[in-house]
C-alpha cells in the first residue's frame, strides 16, 4: 500500500538560508523509521500539522541516522507555520517520491549545472554526486535575486575550489558581481568544462528553465541531454491527487525532473499560450 | 465463468445478499433518487439512467471526505477506512467500468482499497439506451462488461430475470440460494436483448469525429477559450463523474493535533494547480477545459490506462450549467 | 460507516432555489448532491452550492450561548443567556419605550423564522422596528413595483427563459452571483436567443451578448429615457398594450423628450447607434424578459432606477405574456420570503401596510396582542437612531452588518453604542464578535421550514442532521424570549410547520399553501391562493394588482459622490461566483477559499499602469470613509476610469470605502458608485487586513 500516513519526525536544527528561506534538519522520532534510500532529485512530503502537506526536496539524502536535510522558501500559510517553529517541534515525512536525476547515464560526462534562486535545492545533492565523481567535469552556473537571496551558504562553501561555481544576479550589490541570468555566464562556463557540456541539469522558475533550454539547444546540446525539475501543486506525492498534471502525466511520479524532450511533448498536450490576464472574468 | 440462473425477481437476490452484508441500492424519496442502504420494507427499483443518480454509488468507494490520520500531538495514527461488507446493488454497465479504472487508478491506495474489498458488484444490463448515454462509443456498455461485476442481472420485458456469475466471489456470494438453472438460450438472450439496447442508442458520429479531432491537434486554443469563458468552475462535472478522482486535502484541528482529511477537488478550478509562488501552468479557463477533455478522452490517457477515462454515461451533460457535457463539446468540436 | 443517508433540501445561496440532497454521516453532512428531478436546478448547482456542506460544518460553530465579559466570551446556559437578553429588551423599552428595541432579520433564514421575527417584534416588543438586508438589495424594487405594477417581485419564472427570443440583462451578473438561472442565459443564447447586457462592467455574460451597453456608473435613468426616447420618436412602442393596461404614458413621453441619443450618449458613454440597435432589438422581440440586479437598485436613485426600468418594460408591452416581464433577481436565499413574511418595518406579512388600521386590528386579533401603531425604523434608521443614543437594544438574526453595510465605521459606532446586542449566528461573524450576547442557531441542514426563491416559489428546507451543540431555531428562541419578555405564550410552537400554518391563514397570497402541497408539487409560486390553488407562473396576466400599471416621467440624476481631483476613480462593488454574502459559510470551504486571495480590486490595465500596479500586487484604496488594503486583478472587465471590489472579504471590506448616501424613499445605500483614490503598495509588501490597519490606527 502507499503511504499516506506520515512518520514522525523532529526538527532538529533550523537555521535562515538566504532571504525568507530556511535551512531544516529533521530527524525520525524513535520508534518511527523513514526511508534511507533515496535518489538527488526526489522529493518528500511535509506535513505541517494543522497547516497541510506540501511538497520539499532533499537538500541531502538521509544520513546514516536517519537525518534529512531540507531548505524551505516562505511562499504561503504551511511554510509561514514552519518558519514559527522551533527545534523539537513534530512534523510529518513521507517520502521519497518521484524520479531523480539521472545521475547514472552522467557517469563519466561534462555535466553543467544551472541552479535559479531555490532551484539549487533539488540539485544540491546532485551536485555533491557529480563532485564526487572520479571522472567527468563539472560547472555550476546559480543565479539568485541578490547576494541576499542566495540559498545553501554551507554547501556552497564546501563546493567552493572543487570545481567552477559561477554565480549570476537580477540585481548585484557591487560592480564585481555578474548582472544577468545564468544564461550570461553559459559561454564561460562551457570553457571551465574543458568543453561544451555532455549533459545539463536545470532547475528554476519555469520561464528561466525554459530560456536556459533554448539557450542550450543554441549552443548544440541536444534536447535528450538537457533536464529539468518542475515545481508542481501537490496533496499526494504518489500519481493520486491530480494536482501535478503534466498532459498525461503526473510530475509526481514521472518527475519531478523531465528529459527536455519528454516535458516539450507532454507539454504540447495542453500547450502554453497567452491569453487574457488569469483567468479574470472567471472570478 | 458462465454459471447462469434465473430469478424470481431481483428481490429475492437482493435479500439473499443482505444476509451477509449490507445492501446499497437505488432509493428514492418522492423525487429524490440516490444509492442508499436498502431496508427491509424499501422499494427496489433499479434506475438505468444515470442522469438520474447524480453520484452513482462513488462516494462508497471513493468518500467525498475521508478522514485519513489523526496526529495526536506526538505521532500521525491512520485512520482505516471501514471494511465492513457491502453489496453495490444494481449498478449499470457504465459505471461498473468506471470502478473498473478506480480500481487500476488507485491501486495502492489504502483507504480506497479497503472500501473496494469489502464491496461486492452487482451489475444491471441497460434493456435500452438512454437519453445523453454514449456507453457503446466508449465501450462501456449497455451491457455490463465481462470481469466488471460480481454478478450480472440481465432483464427482459415480459421474462424472469437472469443472473449471469462474474466472479469466484459472485459465486460465493450466492451460494445458497436456491437459484433455477437458466434455459438453455439464456446466453443468446441476453446477447440479443444487449444488441436491441445497443442499437436503441443511436448513432452518435459526433462522439467519434470529436475524439478523432482532439487527438489529431485540431481544435484551436481560440476554440477552447471560447468555451471557457462559459465554464463557471462549478465542480458539477467532476463531482457526478464516475472517474474523476481529483482530491484535495485539509488539516482540521482536533484536540491537541489534527486530523488530516481528503475533499474531492475539480480540476476545473483556478486554485486547483496553482502554485504556492504564483505559478500557475494553466491560467486560462480555456486551457482547464482542455485538459479536463484530454484527460477524459485524449489518446495518450487511453495509452496510460488501457482505454478513456469517459464512460459515456452523460452525467456531465445534464450537470453543467454551462452546456459544456461531453456531448455538447465533442459535437461542438466535430462541427467546428 | 459510509454515507447512507441523503435528505433532499433547498440550497442556502442565493435566490434561484437549486435543488440539493444533504449527504449525512452520523450527525455531520459529509456532501452535496444535485437533483435531477428539481423544478429549477435540474441537477445543477453552483460551486458555492457544492461546497454548501463545509459551510455548516460543526467546526467553528457557536455551540452554546456565548455572554460577554469584557474582551472575551464565555459560554452560558440558554437559561441564563434568555434570562439577561429579556431583562435587557424589558430594560431598554421601559426606559425608553418601545422604539429602543427592534430587530434585525436575516434573508438567509426561513420563512418560518421571519414570521417569527416580526411577529416578536410587533407582538411582544410593540414595535415595528425591524427590517433585514433587503433594505440594502431590493428594497427599491419593492417600493418602485409597488408603485407601477403593484407587485415588487419578479413577474415571470426562471424557465421562462427559454420561452424568450431576447434576454435582457440589466445592473445584474447571473452568471456569478445567480449561476443555475446564468446557465439557463448562456444555454438560451446558444439555442439562438438574442442577448443584450447594460451594465458598467464587461460581466461573463457581456463578452457573450448581442450587445452590451457599458454605460458609466450611476447613469441608469438616463440611457434607459435614451431607449424610450428612441422608442417614441420612432413609434416603437407597443400602442394597444398601453392603451389597455397603462397610465401615465403621455408625460413620460414628453419627459424624454429631453434624452436625444447625443445627450444621453455623453451622460452615459454609450454610442448613439448602440442606443438606436438596443431599443429596436426590445421592441421587436417576440417575447424579451429582463433581468435587473444591484446595478439598479444601489443607488441614491434607486427607486426611480426601478421605475425607469419598469417604463421601459411598460412601453414596450414586454409583460404579462410568457418569456417576458421585469425580473429582479433576488439575492439571498430568503430574501423575497422575509419581504414577504413581513420583516420590513412597514408591511405585514403579505404587504400588508402597518399604516392601516383594519391589518393591525386583523394581525392584534389573531396574534392575541396589542400591536405597534407607530412606524419602525429601518436598519439603518435603527443603527443612526443607537448612534444619536435613542435606541438601545437589538437582536440581529444571522446578518453580519458590519461587512456588509455601508461605511462600516459608522456601523461598528452604532452598534457599539448599543446597550445591548444581541446576534443569533452559526459562528463568530465579525458582528457577532461586538455583541454582548451571542445564540448558537440551528443552520439550514439542521431545521425544517421554506425558502421562497426569486420568482415566488415556496420549496421546502429539511433538517438532516440535529444541529450541534445546544443550538437551536431562530424562531425556537424567540418562542422562548416571547414567554420571558411579555408572558406571551402564543410563539411557543411545536414545529415548523405549525409556524406556516398561522402564517399562511394570515397571508392572502401564501393562503393555499401547505407543506403537503408545497411538497406535491415541487413548490408553489405566490400568489397562490383560492383563485389560483396551484399558484401563479407569471404575473399581471390579464390586469395589474392597481389595475393599470403606471409610466412615471423620470430625471436623470448623478450619484451623491462624483470623482474629482482628490479621488479620482469610480469604485464600485460586485460579488464572486465563490462567495456569498459576507463569506461566513462559503469561505469554510477549502476549495472557495482557494479560489481568491482573501479580497480584491479589479482594475482597467491603463489604469493599472498609471499607477504602476502589477497583477496582485498590493494596492491601498482610499474613500472619504476609510481605507483598505487589498490585491491588484488587472482586468479588462471593468473600464477606464472604474475599480470595483467584491464585498465578501473581511481582511478587506469594500464597505470601509462606500458611501452611505441614500434612496430618499427606501433609505437604500449607494453602495454602487463612488470616488476613490489608489495608491500601489512597494514590491513585497503584503497589503494588511481591516485588522491590521485599525489596530496601527489606535496606536
Amino acid at each position: 500500500m502507499k503511504q499516506t500516513t506520515p512518520s514522525a519526525v523532529r526538527i532538529v536544527a533550523a537555521y535562515d538560508d538566504g532571504q525568507d528561506a530556511r535551512h531544516f534538519e529533521l530527524a525520525p522520532l524513535s520508534g518511527e523509521s523513514i526511508a534511507s534510500a533515496v535518489e538527488p532529485g526526489q522529493f518528500f512530503m511535509l506535513s505541517v500539522p494543522g497547516a497541510g502537506e506540501a511538497a520539499f526536496t532533499y537538500a541531502a539524502p538521509p544520513d546514516a541516522r536517519g537525518h534529512v536535510q531540507a531548505l524551505v522558501r516562505r511562499v504561503g500559510a504551511l511554510t509561514s507555520r514552519l518558519f514559527e517553529l522551533e527545534p523539537g517541534a513534530v512534523l510529518g515525512l513521507r517520502g521519497p517520491f518521484g524520479r531523480g536525476w539521472p545521475l547514472a547515464e552522467l557517469r563519466a560526462q561534462r555535466v553543467l549545472v544551472i541552479a535559479g534562486g531555490c532551484g539549487l535545492a533539488p540539485l544540491c545533492s546532485a551536485v555533491d554526486h557529480l563532485a564526487a565523481r572520479g571522472a567527468g567535469a563539472l560547472a555550476v552556473i546559480y543565479g539568485a535575486r541578490n547576494p541576499d537571496s542566495q540559498v545553501l551558504g554551507v554547501e556552497r562553501g564546501r563546493w567552493s575550489g572543487r570545481f567552477p561555481l559561477l554565480e549570476t544576479y537580477d540585481h548585484p550589490d557591487d560592480p564585481d558581481q555578474i548582472r544577468g541570468t545564468p544564461i550570461v555566464r553559459l559561454d564561460e562556463a562551457c570553457q571551465a568544462l574543458g568543453g561544451a557540456p555532455e549533459a545539463a541539469l536545470v532547475c528554476g522558475p519555469e520561464l528561466m528553465m525554459t530560456r536556459v533550454a533554448a539557450a542550450l539547444r543554441d549552443r548544440g546540446l541536444g534536447a535528450g541531454r538537457i533536464w529539468l525539475s518542475l515545481e508542481r501543486r501537490m496533496h499526494c506525492g504518489d500519481g493520486r491527487c491530480g494536482h501535478c498534471y503534466l498532459g498525461p502525466s503526473y510530475v509526481c511520479q514521472d518527475g519531478p525532473t523531465y528529459r527536455l524532450d519528454e516535458f516539450q511533448r507532454l507539454q504540447a498536450e495542453s500547450p502554453p499560450r497567452a491569453t487574457e490576464l488569469v483567468s479574470v472574468h472567471h472570478c | 465463468m458462465s454459471d447462469v440462473y434465473e430469478l424470481t425477481g431481483l428481490r429475492q437476490l437482493a435479500d439473499h445478499l443482505a444476509r451477509e452484508a449490507r445492501v446499497v441500492a437505488p432509493q428514492h424519496d418522492g423525487e429524490h433518487r440516490c444509492f442508499a442502504l436498502l431496508s427491509e420494507d424499501g422499494d427496489l427499483e433499479i434506475c438505468r439512467e444515470p442522469s438520474q443518480l447524480p453520484l452513482a454509488a462513488k462516494p462508497f468507494l471513493f468518500a467525498e471526505r475521508e478522514s485519513l490520520f489523526v496526529f495526536d500531538g506526538a505521532r500521525f495514527v491512520e485512520t482505516p477506512a471501514p471494511s465492513e461488507p457491502l453489496v453495490l446493488f444494481g449498478l449499470t454497465a457504465c459505471d461498473l467500468t468506471a470502478i473498473a479504472y478506480l480500481d487500476r487508478f488507485f491501486e495502492g491506495d489504502p483507504h480506497y482499497v479497503a472500501r473496494r474489498r469489502a464491496a461486492l458488484l452487482v451489475g444491471v444490463d441497460c434493456e435500452r439506451g438512454c437519453r445523453d448515454g454514449f456507453c457503446d462509443a466508449m465501450d462501456a456498455g449497455p451491457g455490463v462488461r465481462d470481469g466488471s461485476a460480481d454478478l450480472v442481472v440481465h432483464t427482459a420485458p415480459d421474462a424472469s430475470p437472469l443472473l449471469f456469475i462474474g466472479s469466484e466471489r459472485g459465486a460465493a456470494a450466492v451460494a445458497g440460494l436456491a437459484l433455477e438453472p437458466a434455459p438453455a438460450d439464456a446466453t443468446e438472450r441476453r446477447a440479443r436483448g444487449l444488441e436491441a439496447a445497443e442499437a436503441s442508442l443511436g448513432a452518435r458520429p459526433h462522439i467519434a469525429a470529436g475524439i478523432a479531432r482532439l487527438d489529431a491537434g485540431e481544435v484551436s486554443a481560440e476554440l477552447w477559450e471560447e468555451l471557457g469563458l462559459r465554464c463557471l468552475a462549478c465542480s458539477g462535472c467532476t463531482t457526478v463523474c464516475p472517474t474523476c478522482t481529483c482530491f484535495t486535502t485539509t488539516d482540521e484541528p482536533e484536540g491537541d493535533g489534527a486530523r488530516r482529511l481528503r475533499y474531492w477537488d475539480s480540476c476545473l478550478f483556478e486554485g486547483f494547480q496553482r502554485e504556492a509562488s504564483g505559478h500557475h501552468p494553466a491560467p486560462t479557463a480555456g486551457m482547464r477545459l482542455e485538459r479536463f477533455f484530454r484527460h477524459k478522452l485524449g489518446e495518450p490517457v487511453r495509452a496510460r490506462f488501457g482505454r478513456a477515462t469517459c464512460v459515456g454515461c452523460g452525467r456531465c451533460e445534464s450537470a453543467c450549467p454551462a452546456v459544456l457535457g461531453i456531448h455538447s463539446t465533442l459535437g461542438r468540436i466535430a462541427a467546428t | 460507516m459510509g454515507t447512507l443517508c441523503s435528505v433532499a433540501t433547498t440550497c442556502p445561496f442565493c435566490g434561484v432555489g437549486c435543488g440539493m440532497a444533504l449527504r449525512t454521516e452520523g450527525t455531520r453532512v459529509v456532501g452535496i448532491e444535485p437533483l435531477p428531478r428539481h423544478r429549477i436546478s435540474c441537477g445543477q448547482l453552483c460551486a458555492k452550492g457544492y461546497a454548501a456542506a463545509q459551510g455548516i460544518d460543526p467546526r467553528d460553530r457557536v455551540l452554546r450561548p456565548l455572554l460577554r465579559q469584557g474582551g472575551d466570551f464565555c459560554e452560558t446556559s440558554w437559561d441564563d443567556a434568555l434570562e439577561r437578553v429579556s431583562e435587557a429588551l424589558r430594560d431598554a423599552v421601559a426606559e425608553l419605550g418601545p422604539a429602543a428595541a427592534g430587530v434585525i432579520s436575516c434573508a438567509r433564514a426561513t420563512n418560518e423564522d421571519n414570521y417569527a421575527a416580526q411577529k416578536f417584534a410587533r407582538a411582544v416588543l410593540q414595535t415595528n422596528n425591524v427590517d433585514h438586508c433587503a433594505r440594502i438589495c431590493h428594497s427599491p424594487s419593492v417600493a418602485g413595483l409597488r408603485q407601477t405594477l403593484g407587485s415588487g417581485a419578479m413577474t415571470n419564472s426562471i424557465d421562462d427563459i427559454e420561452r424568450a427570443d431576447l434576454i435582457v440583462i440589466c445592473g445584474c451578473d447571473p452568471t456569478e452571483n445567480h449561476s443555475v438561472l446564468g446557465g439557463r442565459v448562456m444555454a438560451a443564447k446558444l439555442r439562438g436567443a438574442r442577448l443584450l447586457v447594460i451594465d458598467p462592467r464587461k460581466t461573463r455574460l457581456a463578452r457573450m451578448a448581442d450587445l452590451h451597453l457599458q454605460l458609466a456608473p450611476g447613469t441608469n435613468i438616463a440611457l434607459l429615457n435614451g431607449l424610450l426616447h428612441i422608442i417614441f420618436a420612432r413609434g416603437w412602442q407597443n400602442r394597444e398594450f398601453l392603451e389597455a393596461r397603462v397610465d401615465g404614458v403621455e408625460a413620460v413621453a414628453e419627459k424624454v423628450r429631453d434624452y436625444d441619443p447625443a445627450r444621453v450618449e455623453a451622460i452615459t458613454g454609450v454610442p448613439a447607434t448602440d442606443l438606436e440597435r438596443a431599443a429596436r432589438m426590445y421592441t421587436e422581440a417576440e417575447a424579451a424578459l429582463l433581468c435587473y440586479g444591484m446595478g439598479i437598485t444601489q443607488h441614491t436613485t434607486g427607486t426611480n432606477n426601478v421605475m425607469a426600468v419598469s417604463n421601459l418594460v411598460l412601453a414596450a408591452g414586454q409583460i404579462g405574456r410568457p418569456g417576458t416581464g421585469i425580473n429582479p433577481l433576488r439575492g439571498q436565499n430568503n430574501v423575497q420570503g422575509a419581504c414577504d413574511m413581513g420583516a420590513l418595518p412597514n408591511v405585514y406579512p403579505g404587504y400588508q401596510p402597518v399604516a392601516d388600521a383594519a391589518v393591525r386590528a386583523k394581525f392584534a386579533s389573531a396574534w392575541g396582542r396589542e400591536v405597534a401603531s407607530a412606524p419602525g425604523l429601518t436598519s439603518l434608521g435603527m443603527q443612526k437612531a443607537a448612534r444619536d443614543s435613542a435606541f438601545r437594544a437589538m437582536i440581529i438574526m444571522g446578518e453580519d452588518p458590519v461587512v456588509t453595510d455601508p461605511d462600516q465605521n459608522q456601523v461598528e459606532a452604532a452598534l457599539r453604542a448599543l446597550d445591548t446586542l444581541v446576534v443569533f449566528e452559526l459562528t463568530l461573524t465579525e458582528t457577532a464578535k461586538l455583541a454582548d450576547v451571542v445564540l448558537p442557531v440551528a443552520s439550514f441542514a439542521e431545521k425544517d421550514g421554506t425558502f421562497t426563491n426569486c420568482e415566488r416559489r415556496v420549496q421546502r428546507v429539511r433538517a438532516a442532521v440535529p444541529p450541534p451543540g445546544e443550538a437551536r431555531p431562530d424562531w425556537w428562541i424567540l418562542g422562548k424570549l416571547a414567554r420571558r419578555v411579555a408572558g406571551y405564550e402564543g410563539m411557543a410552537y411545536d414545529g415548523a410547520e405549525a409556524i406556516f400554518d398561522e402564517l399562511t391563514s394570515l397571508t392572502p397570497s401564501y393562503s393555499a399553501m401547505s407543506y403537503p402541497r408545497i411538497e406535491q408539487r415541487g413548490g408553489l409560486q405566490w400568489p397562490c391562493d383560492a383563485e389560483h390553488p396551484d399558484g401563479t407562473p407569471y404575473l399581471h396576466a390579464g390586469r395589474f394588482p392597481i389595475g393599470r400599471a403606471r409610466m412615471v416621467p423620470l430625471e436623470h440624476q448623478g450619484p451623491a459622490e462624483r470623482p474629482d481631483s482628490e479621488y479620482p476613480l469610480w469604485l464600485t462593488t460586485q460579488r464572486l461566483h465563490y462567495h456569498y454574502g459576507c463569506g461566513s459559510m462559503t469561505r469554510k470551504s477549502p476549495l472557495l477559499e482557494r479560489e481568491t486571495p482573501p479580497g480584491l480590486l479589479f482594475i482597467h490595465p491603463d489604469d493599472a499602469a498609471t499607477h504602476g500596479l502589477v497583477q496582485g500586487g498590493g494596492v491601498r484604496v482610499c474613500s472619504r470613509r476609510g481605507v483598505v488594503e487589498t490585491r491588484a486583478l488587472i482586468s479588462d472587465q471593468v473600464p477606464p476610469g472604474l475599480v470595483s471590489m467584491p464585498y465578501h472579504f473581511k481582511e478587506a471590506p469594500s464597505n470601509q470605502l462606500t458611501n452611505d448616501a441614500q434612496d430618499p424613499l427606501t433609505k437604500m445605500p449607494e453602495l454602487k458608485a463612488c470616488a476613490v483614490r489608489i495608491e500601489a503598495l512597494p514590491a513585497e509588501v503584503a497589503p494588511r487586513t481591516r485588522a491590521e490597519l485599525a489596530q496601527e490606527a489606535a496606536r
